[in-house]
């Protein structure tokens, strides 16, 4: 199956080929747009979220995908929220159980757990840390969409499947007619 | 081959015969499933439904049954001086032709 | 349309574009589908002990609670799961709003949906305010819920209770070691 597509290559003149590059790097640049308006238009900077730990099933497991949103109000008891903890890579995903809003700073005291955590998530922030802070949260979460996130579980898992993926993939727009 | 031509080309009748037949199904079966899955107020059957759908458009469109074959291509016949391209072997062949 | 392999894969694609039309079809029709959740909380008992957390000689409020809701309602047939919880809510000097989460249970299936418990206990969660003691305090108790969709948008409510019972001076008058 793959001598056509060579061929196919082969018989491609030099504007061609700029084309087939051209068309596939506008794709990436349109998928880069549609992330950062994304982005802009939630207020989180990270408006799509893969799952990537059971700590909060059964309401999601891992690969489950979540649309994140802030919001202007302050959050509330109940809310489900991404943060990061200062110093950790990947962000966590769990539900507010206690919070405090202080009256003369408007700042807010959060305690977060994972629904399927036996305890609260004090074991999880830094040494000494008690509460999380509004700066920390990265955004609520307002839809859900499951599976979808399972190829990038695999990928985390299996590191050689993104090269081959990523490879496939551009070797598939350059050879593909319109 | 210029672009015009390659997509001149790929609209033939049974084609888009095919592709109608696939398209108008899954969006047919979607429906269908949507509209039971919410009079019974249930989920699985609705994607049960389209599941169905999806294979039995499948099934409909994937063969290359006899009917997607009643409005085959007419080529035009091939010209004469496409001969002196081909290789030495190959006109040995066309010669030996009369000869059986 | 050439062969086999590129009717499948147009087949495969188009299914695939028109399946996200019926999860966004579905998300958005479960947000039209009506409910009317109801549920009260009724304290019983609140008690107050004094023991030594972080160092702090701090005050644990113990509280027994009825609860009684029925939110079989909020099942359509793209509800997965409700997360319910009881609340309460407070106001103290220092801060204007303080919640607690008291309780809680997630709920699977319209059969369990009808939650009565008497004589509930605060035992998986522990109620201590953010400073060693809570000051004069009175606390709102309220059923909260969310509503995990199959696919589509997280909605949550709650119902509210206006009976308060001020905190009541600890039972202990400081902790022995």
């Amino acid at each position: 199956m793959f001598e056509e597509e060579i061929r196919f290559l082969r018989k491609m003149n030099k504007r061609q080929l700029a084309q087939q590059v051209l068309n596939f790097l506008m794709i990436i640049s349109s998928a880069l747009m549609v992330w950062k308006a994304l982005a802009l238009y939630t207020n989180s900077e990270s408006p799509i979220v893969v799952v990537l730990s059971g700590s909060m099933e059964p309401a999601f497991y891992r690969g489950d995908l979540l649309f994140l949103g802030m919001p202007d109000e302050p959050l509330r008891v109940g809310d489900i929220c991404v943060f990061k903890i200062p110093g950790r890579d990947v962000p966590i995903v769990h539900r507010v159980i206690k919070l405090h809003d202080e009256k003369e700073s408007e700042k807010q005291f959060i305690l977060t757990k994972g629904d399927n955590n036996q305890v609260d998530d004090r074991g999880l922030y830094n040494k000494g840390q008690l509460w999380i802070h509004r700066e920390h949260i990265i955004g609520k979460v307002r839809g859900f969409l499951p599976y979808i996130g399972i190829i990038t579980i695999l990928m985390n898992d299996y590191p050689q499947l993104k090269y081959v993926l990523i490879g496939f993939l551009g070797l598939y727009m350059l050879v593909n007619r319109e | 081959m210029s672009l015009t031509a390659e997509a001149a080309i790929t609209k033939f009748l049974s084609q888009k015969l095919a592709e109608f037949i696939s398209q108008a199904g899954i969006i047919l079966f979607a429906i269908i499933g949507f509209v039971v899955g919410f009079l019974l107020q249930d989920i699985l059957l609705t994607f049960q439904i389209f599941a169905g759908g999806i294979i039995i458009t499948a099934i409909l469109v994937l063969p290359s049954y006899p009917i997607y074959n009643q409005h085959p291509v007419k080529w035009l016949p091939p010209i004469q001086i496409e001969n002196k391209h081909e290789t030495p072997e190959q006109k040995e062949s066309h010669s030996n032709e009369p000869m059986k | 349309m050439y062969n086999i392999v590129q009717r499948a894969s147009a087949i495969f694609a188009f299914a695939m574009t028109v399946m996200f039309g019926l999860l966004l079809s579905i998300a958005i029709s479960s947000l039209y589908i009506t409910s009317n959740p109801i549920g009260k909380v009724d304290i019983n008992e609140l008690n107050i002990w004094l023991y030594n957390y972080a160092n702090k000689e701090t005050e644990f409020a113990f509280i027994e609670m009825n609860i009684d809701a029925d939110l079989t309602s909020l099942f359509n047939w793209n509800t997965k799961q409700l997360f319910v919880a009881v609340v309460a809510e407070y106001e103290t000097e220092l801060h204007e709003l303080n919640q607690v989460v008291l309780w809680d249970s997630i709920i699977r299936s319209k059969e369990d949906a009808h939650i009565k418990g008497n004589k509930v206990r605060n035992e998986k969660y522990e109620f201590v305010d953010i400073t060693p003691s809570f000051g004069e305090v009175n606390a709102k108790y309220s059923i909260y819920w969310d509503v995990m969709p199959y696919v589509g948008f997280l909605v949550g409510g709650k119902t509210g209770t206006n009976q308060t019972i001020p905190f009541p001076v600890p039972l202990n008058e400081k902790v022995y070691n």
